[in-house]
Parts: C-alpha cells; structure tokens; sequence
C-alpha cells in the first residue's frame, strides 16, 4: 500500500511537471516577458515612435487611438503620404544624417528601388520579441519576406481582389471572359484604366499583364484608346456614370460607396488568365539605426499581433496574413485574403512585388507604359 | 559751425553704416534662402547616379526631359492654353478691376470681397461644379440648354481644349487678377480722369488712353505673373485633360515626379528650363517699371470717382454676371459635397448625410490640425508682411547697389513648381545645421510658405510703391525724420491696404498649399491641408469638401476682419 502511494505520487508529479512549461520553456517565457517589460520602459522613456504610413484617414485614426490606448507613454507620430513622397523624404533624411523616421509601411516598389540600393534597413527580426509575433505558425506560409536577403522587407499582407469592374448597363458579364476580350472593338474608348506609370494597382495590373500576356497585348490594348487617369474616385465614377464599361486597377474600396448606394458597378468574374496576388500597402521597413529603437520594437510588435493587422486590415481594406485576424468580411468588399482561397504557392506565382519581381516585370512593364501612353 | 558739422556727419555716416548693413543683411539672406536650394536644384538636375550608387553628374536626365514623348504637344497646349485665357482674362480684369476702384458702380465694396472669395475657393471644388454643370452627358446645364433649344445632342464637354479655358477663368484667373489690380487703380491720381472727361472721353476711351497706361507697371506685373503661373498650372489640366490626353508642361513635370521609381533628374532639368525662359520676362518687367516714373500718388494727389452715368447699370450687371459665375457655382458645388453621399449623385435613395461633418469634426487630429493652420497662416502672413515690404521698400526707393539683384530674388521661387521647390527647401533645411534644431517644426514650414509666397506679395507691392510720389517722403526726411521713421510713418500707413492684402494671401496660400510642405510636415505640426490629403488619398471627396469648405470659411473670418480694419485705414477713402 505504502508502494502503492508512492507510485501515485510519483505519477502525479510526473503528470503535472509534463503539463507545466519545461524549465527551458519556463525560462525563455520569463525571458521574453522581461525583455518586453525592459522594451516597454526605455520606450516609454524614448518617447515616441515615428511611422510612415499610406495616406488614409481610416488608418491614420485606427492606429491612434487603438496604439495610444495600449501604450499610453508612447506617442505614435504618423506620417500619412503617398508612398513615392514619403520614400524620397526618408531617403534624402538618411543621406543628410537626419534621424526622424522609424518605420516605414507601404508598398514595395520604391522600398526595393530605394531603400534597399541605399542599404539603408535595419534586419527586421530582431524587434520580434513577443512570441505571437516571432513564431511562424501564426502567419499564413510563415514568415514572409519581399527582399532576396530575407530580412529587411516583411510582408504582413497576402490577397487578391477583383481587379476588373464593370458598369452592369452596359456589359454582360459574359462579354469578357479573357483579356483578349478587351480588344474588342465594342470596348474601344470604354475602358478605363489606373495610371500604370504612378504607384499602385494600375502598375500592378499592367505588370501582371505584361507578365500574363506580353508587349504585344499591351499596345493592342492602348490602341483601344483607354481614358487613363491617376485618380480612383474619378474612374470610379467615369464607370458608375457609364462614361465607360470596364475598369482595371480600381481597388474595391473606391467603389464602396457606389455598390453602397446601389449604383451598376460590378466586379468582374475574374479572367480566366487570373488575376495578381498582392501584399497591398503592407510591408514593413525599419530604417537603419532607427532614432527610438525601443518604441520601434515595440511598435513592430504591436503592429504584428492580433490588435496591429486587425486595424491596418480595417483600415485599408486589405487582407493580412496573420491566422488569428479574420478576413473573410472582406470579401463583401471584393477581397480576398490569400490565408482563405489561395495556397502559398498559388500566391508567390502571381506575385509581382518581391524584389525579384520588381526587378525582371514590373520595371520593364513600367518602361513599355512609359513609352506607349504618350 | 565746424562743430556741429562734426556731430551731425558721424551721426548721419552711423545712421548710413547701418542702414547699409541692414540692406545688406536683407540681400544676403534672401540669397542664401533662395539660392542655395535652386543650386540644389540645378545640381540635382545633372545627378544622374541611381540609388545606391557613387553619385555621378550626366546630361541623361536633361535628354530625358528633352526628348520625352509627347512634349512638343504639351509645349504647344502650354502655350495656346495660356494665352487664349490671358487674352480673354486680363483686359476683363483691367475693366473690373477699374470699376471697383475708380467708379461709382453700385455694390463695389461687395463686388470687391466676392472676387476676394473666388480667390478662396479651392480649384478642385471649382473643377468638380463646373463638371456638374458641363459635362457631355450629365452636366445639368448642358441638359438644360439642350432640352430648351431642342438640341440632339449637349452643347458643351467641359473635358475639352475650350473646357479647360473656361474653368481656369472661372477658377483663379479673372479673379487673381482684379484683387491685384484693384489696390493699384485705387491709388491712381483722379486727376488724370478728370482731364480726360473734361476733353469729352468716354468712360472706356479713358480707361484705354489714360488709366491702362499710367497702370503699366502693375498690369505688366499681373501679367507676368499669370504667365508664369500658366506654366506651372496642372490640377485643372490633369483632371479635364485625362480624358482626350491633353497633356500641358506642368503635367509632364508631375508625371516624372509621380511616376515610381521618380524621375527627378528629369523633373528638375525640365525646371530649371522653366526658370531659364522666366529670367529675360523678368528682366522685361523691370526694365517696363523702371524706364519712367508711374508716380500716380503724391502730395497732391485727387481719389475722386468716375461717375459712370448711364453706364452704372449695365456695368452693375456685367460685374455681378461674372461675380455670380465665379462664386456661386464653386461655393454652391463646395458647400453641396459636404453634404452629399456621392458628390453629384442627386438620383439616390439618400443623397443627403452629414456623415462627412462628423467624420471630419470628429477627427481626433481635427482641433490641433485646425491651430495649426491657424498658427502656419498667421505666422507666414507677419512674416510676409515685414520682409516683403522691405524688400519690395529697397527695391523700388532706394539706391542700394544690390537692388536689382534683390529683385530677381523675389521672383525665383515663384517660377518653379511647388513640389520641386518643396524638395529644394527639404534639401536646404536638411544640408545647412543652422536649420537642423528647426526641423520638424512649425518655423520651417512659415519659412517654406513665406518664401513660396514672396514673388506675389513683392510684386505687388512694389507696384504700389513706384506709384507713391518722393515728395511725400522728402517732406519727412525735411522735417529731420530718419529713413526708417518715414518708412514707418509715411510710406506704410499709404500702404496699408495692400499690405493687409498682401498679408491675406499669404495667410490663405499657406493655409491651402500642399505641395510646398507636403515634405516637411510632421504629425506635430500638420495643418488641415495634410488632412484634406488623407481623405483625398482614401478617395473620400467628401470629407475633403468638408476640409476645404472649413479652410476657406477660416480664410474668409480672416479676410472680413482684416478688410473692416483696411477700410478704416490707409489711401482706400470712400471704400
């Protein structure tokens, strides 16, 4: 009997120790809660952290209030621009020996074009230290990175979204099954199309054209003298106005407010050649010897947990990567985050924004437009 | 005698040594502020070197701009743009600008402070109304004319060469104009009127014979000016333009700015181009005001008003037709978007929300946004005011040996675009560490509007300097006052309403500029311009009518209060 309880004891203690964290475990949890801490309070005693961000009021107001009400000793100072202005600021900045900027977020062209010639980027891993963050079995196909280094460049973002849109007046859906049907002399001067010349979903339609469909299509399509503007809003209402019956390159956002007030502005069944996968505006940078460090790793932290994607998800209508967000609202928008309908491999097929990407399609999709739109 | 010889001169000689001093403090830093940013420019012009790479100076950049496609076109539509609305807009201003200044037309005052408010509206919203009105297959009033004359088809297409003519007269053109010219027909000697009506001239021969030429100096001002502006133009031309590709110079130099990666080399090269055919236009303009004397104010001057006589109600009803196009349409069309679901949209379910106000006014940035606008405008107007006038006060009445070079300076800024001249002051405040504790705050961005502002506000009141006769300041100097004391006391108090004007449209363009802080605001210091941009930028025209609609409703506070002050004060008698 008295075997008997010592054996029951033992069984015991060997049940509850499996349960509890081993020590190694128990000391990297106690080492990353210090670490936080420790991160938190030179923060706090740093100040601010100071972020470039997409120009959107949404955002811009999501994260404000949402990173103020976490961390109220940190001031989170936003600089809301256009992604090419905002670059060359940050560029011109580092050049002089001005430390002002953090972080920057955005798309990745001018990122790839000019911050990673410049070496100017701090590796991001680093400033992981919470480990929601860090492990990679939160984030939909793991840690994801644009540049060929694999460390200066986080893509926090995968999606696709209906590219094409149609007036439902106009066109039949069943009209333009591939993008040769844009050659139709039907849809001469009835199709409209997003820059491809300025940063954005127009440039990324047309290098995904370019890459799908080659040179030769693309003159034939400019040929079909498409109204070509750098203005969303003003193609949006060109198409829900009937001024034209296709656009490529809108982003579904634009045409909320349309669809909203019941106007004839459809997404397009997409072409059977596809369309592109995109990280959108999400892409994180940390610039080389950032002025806070520590409120920067705590920004990067927060900004990478539950609470950070769920507001930039929200705030752009883009769709992050993160398994414990949920993105399947944004289909009603005509997003579709690529954790829910795609495989990583169908993604980084599609892709156009890595640096190698940027580098083998969009640049010479980028000389071709230049040349054709006069 | 030989001692009170030696106690006057050391004094005068003391009195002259600083004088100099300070002239040539105001020359020196005006050159060091301009200068050295559009050397920046220039340079940048021939940097070629991708990033990443050694820097390396070449032509590529300057034959990139040269041979970029489609640039004869858009040299061309400059040109003919610009001059098919100058011609039609400047002898209008001249005629306005004459009835509100020298006539008893009716309503003047009122007529003067509308015009004032076109100067306000923003271009966009100017843009947007008159798309509403003449589009080709919705605008409102093209659908009317054509029901009401049975047309098969609408008259206009405001997305067209004669469409962006129109809009820009209805925007900045006429009305820039009559604000200039108002305050220097104000100051214009009655007397010369009066000698033409006694010779029997009709109202309008006086105003060709007499008045057009006694005003050359400010009408030539006005209309260098403009032309320079015409070059730079590009938001009217970039909307309207879109859809038949009418591309114009400007829009060249903001697609290379726009287009990713940026093409500043060539952006920069096709500038400094610009710059290049400004120099001999300014050198035009003042060798136009300096040949002869304009003196149109002296000791003896008259400001009686030409009685207009039969001729009151029609020209009450030409004044008031323009007025009504120039501010009704955009104020309607502003005021209308603020409150609308989709701008233009009447035919929903529920055209009307104030979602927009509460979206804006609720805007956790909106309040510090809102001060400092406030703060910018204000800032940039006292400092307009004290440096202009003393540059434009060197320029015109003194002998100072650099006045000439003082001169150019205050038109170089103003012949580069904003966003360029936006990266020559980044580049500026970044490179010199006399700036660097400033940066990132508000001095800087007073700094960057006051200079983008200078030509204008210089210019005009320089104009209205030559007109002021010596005898009025020979008259203090006389009577033992110093050059300082008679610039204080004699020629300011002449002055004043065109200071305040002058004061006004630096408070207005600082508050409403973008593109000139665009890159250097920070969320410390960002006006509601920068707010305006965001809603923009998410494509929420709306929200950014309700930005707008608050800037110009805060400009307009500021005009009002300032105008009442300016009627009390200064030349402006019998309003």
């Amino acid at each position: 009997m008295r075997y008997f309880h010592v054996a029951l004891r033992i069984a015991c203690l060997a049940l509850v120790s499996a349960l509890l964290p081993s020590g190694s475990a128990r000391a990297a949890q106690a080492g990353w809660q210090e670490e936080w801490s420790k991160t938190v309070e030179a923060a706090k005693k740093e100040g601010k952290v100071v972020v470039s961000i997409p120009a959107s009021a949404d955002l811009r107001k999501g994260m404000e209030e949402s990173f103020g009400r976490r961390f109220p000793g940190i001031q989170l100072e936003l600089f809301a621009a256009r992604g090419g202005e905002a670059t060359r600021r940050i560029v011109d900045e580092y050049k002089a020996g001005v430390r002002y900027f953090d972080i920057h977020l955005g798309g990745t062209t001018s990122v790839v074009l000019e911050f990673l010639p410049e070496n100017m980027l701090d590796p991001i891993e680093p400033y992981f230290v919470l480990p929601e963050v860090k492990d990679p079995k939160n984030w939909w196909a793991g840690h994801m990175w644009i540049d060929k280094a694999r460390k200066y460049v986080y893509g926090f973002q995968a999606y696709t979204f209906a590219n094409v849109w149609y007036n439902a007046s106009l066109l039949k859906p069943e009209e333009v099954l591939s993008y040769d049907d844009f050659l139709n002399p039907k849809w001469t001067g009835k199709i409209g199309i997003l820059d491809p010349r300025t940063p954005g979903a127009g440039d990324s339609t047309w290098s995904y054209l370019y890459m799908v469909k080659g040179e030769e299509f693309l003159k034939k399509l400019v040929a079909q003298k498409m109204l070509v503007d750098r203005n969303q809003r003003q193609l949006a209402e060109a198409l829900a106005r009937g001024k034209v019956a296709l656009t490529l390159g809108i982003t579904e956002y634009t045409f909320l407010p349309y669809l909203q007030a019941g106007l004839p502005v459809k997404p397009l069944p997409t072409p059977r050649e596809g369309t592109y996968t995109t990280g959108g505006s999400g892409h994180l940078t940390i610039i080389k010897n950032p002025p806070h460090p520590n409120a920067t790793k705590v920004y990067v932290n927060w900004l990478l947990g539950k609470e950070g994607q769920e507001i930039f998800s929200k705030g752009l209508g883009q769709g992050t990567r993160r398994l414990d967000v949920d993105t399947k609202w944004l289909k009603e928008v005509g997003v579709m985050a690529a954790k829910d309908f795609l495989t990583p491999e169908q993604f980084l097929a599609r892709e156009n924004q890595s640096e190698e990407k940027v580098e083998t399609v969009r640049k010479p999709a980028l000389a071709i437009s230049k040349k054709l739109f006069r | 005698m030989a001692g009170i010889s030696a106690t006057v001169f050391p004094a005068r000689l003391r009195r002259w040594e600083l004088q100099s001093l300070l002239f040539n403090l105001v020359l020196a830093t005006l050159a060091f502020v301009v200068l050295y940013p559009l050397m920046l420019i220039v340079l940048n012009s021939f940097q070629t070197a991708l990033p990443g790479e050694a820097v390396a100076y070449s032509l590529q950049g300057w034959r990139a701009a040269l041979t970029e496609p489609g640039m004869r076109a858009a040299v061309a539509n400059t040109i003919g743009l610009s001059l098919t609305r100058e011609l039609i807009a400047l002898p209008l201003a001249i005629v306005l600008a004459w009835l509100l200044a020298r006539t008893d037309l009716p309503g003047r005052e009122w007529f003067g402070f509308m015009f004032w408010l076109s100067f306000f509206l923003p271009s966009l919203a100017v843009t947007l109304g008159w798309i509403l009105l003449l589009d080709s297959q919705y605008g409102l009033l093209n659908t009317a004319v054509a029901r009401l004359f049975s047309l098969k088809q609408n008259p206009f297409d405001i997305y067209s060469w004669w469409g962006i003519v129109w809009t820009h007269l209805m925007s900045l053109s006429i009305s820039v104009k009559v604000m200039l010219l108002t305050p220097a027909f104000r100051n214009m000697d009655a007397s010369l009127e009066e000698a033409a009506q006694v010779c029997g001239a009709w109202p309008l021969r006086t105003l060709r014979r007499v008045i057009v030429p006694v005003m050359a100096p400010a009408i030539t001002v006005v209309a260098l000016m403009s032309a320079i502006r015409a070059l730079e133009a590009f938001e009217i031309e970039l909307i309207l333009g879109a859809p038949k590709r009418i591309d114009v110079y400007s829009t060249k130099i903001f697609r290379l700015l726009h287009q990713e990666p940026p093409s500043f080399a060539p952006a920069t090269a096709l500038s400094v181009i610009t710059l290049a055919l400004m120099l001999p236009l300014i050198a035009l303009q003042r060798w136009v005001t300096t040949r002869r004397r304009y003196t149109t104010v002296t000791g003896q001057s008259k400001s009686q008003r030409l009685r207009l006589r039969r001729w009151k109600w029609p020209a009450f009803s030409l004044v008031l037709f323009v007025v009504l196009l120039l501010t009704v349409v955009p104020a309607l069309s502003l005021l209308m978007g603020t409150f609308m679901r989709l701008y233009g949209f009447f035919n929903l379910a529920q055209p009307w929300t104030l979602r927009n106000w509460h979206d804006v006014l609720y805007d956790p940035i909106f309040l510090s946004s809102f001060g400092n606008t406030f703060l910018l405008g204000f800032g940039t107007a006292v400092l307009a005011v004290l440096v202009y006038s003393l540059v434009a006060y060197i320029t015109v009445r003194t002998r100072f040996w650099g006045r000439a070079a003082l001169d150019l300076l205050s038109w170089l800024p103003f012949t580069l675009p904003g966003i360029i001249l936006s990266l020559g002051f980044l580049w500026l405040f970044l490179d010199v560490p006399l700036f660097r504790p400033f940066y990132g705050g508000l001095f800087l961005l007073v700094l960057a509007s006051s200079l983008n502002s200078m030509t204008l506000g210089v210019q005009v009141i320089k104009s209205n300097m030559v007109q002021l006769g010596f005898d009025l300041e020979e008259a203090a100097w006389v009577t033992g006052g110093t050059r300082w004391y008679t610039f204080r006391r004699v020629v300011l108090p002449l002055l004043t309403p065109v200071l305040l004007l002058v004061g006004i449209m630096s408070f207005i363009s600082a508050t409403r500029n973008i593109s000139h802080i665009a890159l250097l605001v920070t969320s410390a210091n960002r006006p509601l311009a920068m707010l305006q941009l965001d809603f923009m930028a998410d494509a929420r025209y709306e929200a950014a009518a309700v930005v707008g609609t608050i800037v110009v409703l805060l400009t307009v506070g500021v005009a009002l209060v300032a105008r009442l002050f300016g009627l009390r004060v200064g030349l402006h008698h019998g309003g």
